[in-house]
């Protein structure tokens, strides 16, 4: 369970125990800081903590962002587990993209479409709020979560997937079956392989969280061909300048290794791979143009409307060249 | 099913006619078939038996571990279960194990509930055996 004290907080503020109306004229104005949008080599990586969501009580501020399609069909939503994850997943989405706009648009107000299988694309408006003809910042982005984190990723890069895991799932199916079946058949020799049941849960979540990245970024999601054919292996990684010529932003593990996908379209994707607060596997696949740039990695956590802090707790475990 | 009031008054209205060349009386079933109401919606949900609904009802169950939450009927939506990627993907799995089936990738991703996966099952079983 991901615990706030995971994080080494650096208030600029106070939170104060006001009525809620009060608690908004505060802090809204001091967080209208509005955002850089990243470039094709930037990577930015938003967390949110929903413990922390809820111990301000700031559901009912967060409802009032989403536009009304989207708070009738949160409503519909007989589950309030699913009902909380939809409502803070688009006040995530919503309110990071608007600030990355400095102030162009609202968060309110973006327009999203989804394509064949699901994956939502902003659809930018063809004026700014002040009427104003503009030009909108090149970003994709992507949402995944857990039940106590969601993480957006954000990039100037074409295409961009995400996926978080809990570093103790247990898979309830027999996960050793499942890669025979579904997996490629390299991997699946190489589950045989490993000794015991440990290493091998280990390897199964780590292939499923990079195809998961990997089908969430292309817009496919997890079918039976990217779990069969997005085939991955591993390697040791020595020596440590490859990485930092690579990738910039982050620590990395002591145990790092090379992410080596081998499948036909792999060029044009990187892999990393994350270890944040020692709970959470997280896994990013970026579209990767021909720039040999290193990728500029920046994680922050954030309460919408509230304040951002800087994320220390995260190390690479992973990365393609 | 057409209620029994109204098959009863239908029936009272039929025509019996006796044919030249048998002894048994013909009964005029076309004013009877106009009589019975559509119910398009529940044949959909209805298709599949009700064992198939309880045993994947107990594979979803035990996939999940959703003892502690609320209880799985044949209309419940697995988006309401809470379940992410690697459970669907899970789930599907363990549906193939439980009846020793394929399921069809384009027939699985249109599912929603409980009792539309109960069907997909029961067409490819029918197709496997047939």
């Amino acid at each position: 369970m991901l615990n706030c004290s995971h994080f080494i907080s650096t208030p600029s503020f106070a939170i104060h125990v006001e009525p809620r109306i009060k608690f908004w004229r505060v802090f809204c104005h001091s967080y209208s800081s509005f955002l850089q949008p990243p470039n094709s080599r930037d990577l930015h990586l938003w967390c949110l903590l929903s413990d922390e969501v809820r111990q301000l009580n700031l559901l009912s501020s967060y409802e009032n962002i989403l536009p009304y399609e989207e708070r009738s069909a949160m409503h519909q939503k007989s589950n309030k587990k699913v009902q909380e994850e939809y409502l803070l997943t688009r006040t995530l989405a919503r309110t990071l993209i608007a600030r990355y706009t400095g102030g162009h648009v609202n968060s309110s107000d973006l327009k999203f479409e989804r394509g064949r299988f699901g994956k939502p694309k902003i659809v930018w408006p063809t004026e700014s709020l002040d009427g104003q003809q503009w030009t909108p910042p090149q970003l994709d982005f992507n949402l995944s979560h857990t039940e106590s984190l969601i993480i957006c990723a954000i990039t100037g890069a074409s295409q961009v997937g995400v996926d978080v895991e809990m570093k103790n799932r247990v898979p309830q199916t027999d996960f050793v079956k499942f890669a025979r079946r579904k997996f490629s058949t390299v991997e699946a020799v190489h589950m045989e392989q490993l000794q015991d049941m440990e290493a091998k849960r280990h390897f199964f979540l780590r292939l499923w969280n990079l195809k998961e990245a990997y089908g969430k970024a292309i817009g496919n999601g997890v079918r039976q061909k990217t779990l069969h054919e997005a085939g991955f292996t591993f390697e040791n990684f020595s020596p440590a300048k490859q990485y930092l010529d690579s990738l910039t932003g982050i620590p990395f593990h002591e145990q790092v290794c090379a992410i080596k996908p081998a499948f036909s379209d792999a060029k044009h994707w990187q892999f990393i791979l994350f270890l944040l607060a020692d709970s959470h596997n997280v896994s990013v696949c970026l579209e990767r143009g021909g720039d040999v740039e290193p990728l500029r990695l920046q994680i922050r956590k954030t309460i919408p409307l509230v304040k951002d802090e800087i994320l220390n707790n995260v190390v690479v475990t992973g990365l393609s060249i | 099913m057409a209620s029994l009031s109204t098959t009863a008054s239908s029936l009272s209205t039929l025509r019996t006619s006796r044919s030249a060349n048998t002894s048994r009386p013909h009964v005029d079933f076309s004013s009877l078939r106009r009589l019975q109401p559509r119910r398009r919606l529940l044949q959909v949900s209805c298709k599949a038996k009700p064992e198939t609904i309880q045993t994947v009802i107990e594979v979803v169950t035990k996939t999940l571990d959703t003892s502690k939450d609320a209880e799985i009927k044949g209309h419940t939506k697995f988006e309401d279960l809470g379940a992410d990627s690697l459970d669907q993907v899970e789930l599907v799995m363990a549906r193939e194990e439980e009846f020793d089936i394929t399921l069809e990738e384009e027939g699985a991703e249109a599912i929603t509930t409980v009792e539309e996966a109960a069907d997909l099952i029961e067409k490819t079983l029918a197709k496997a055996n047939a």
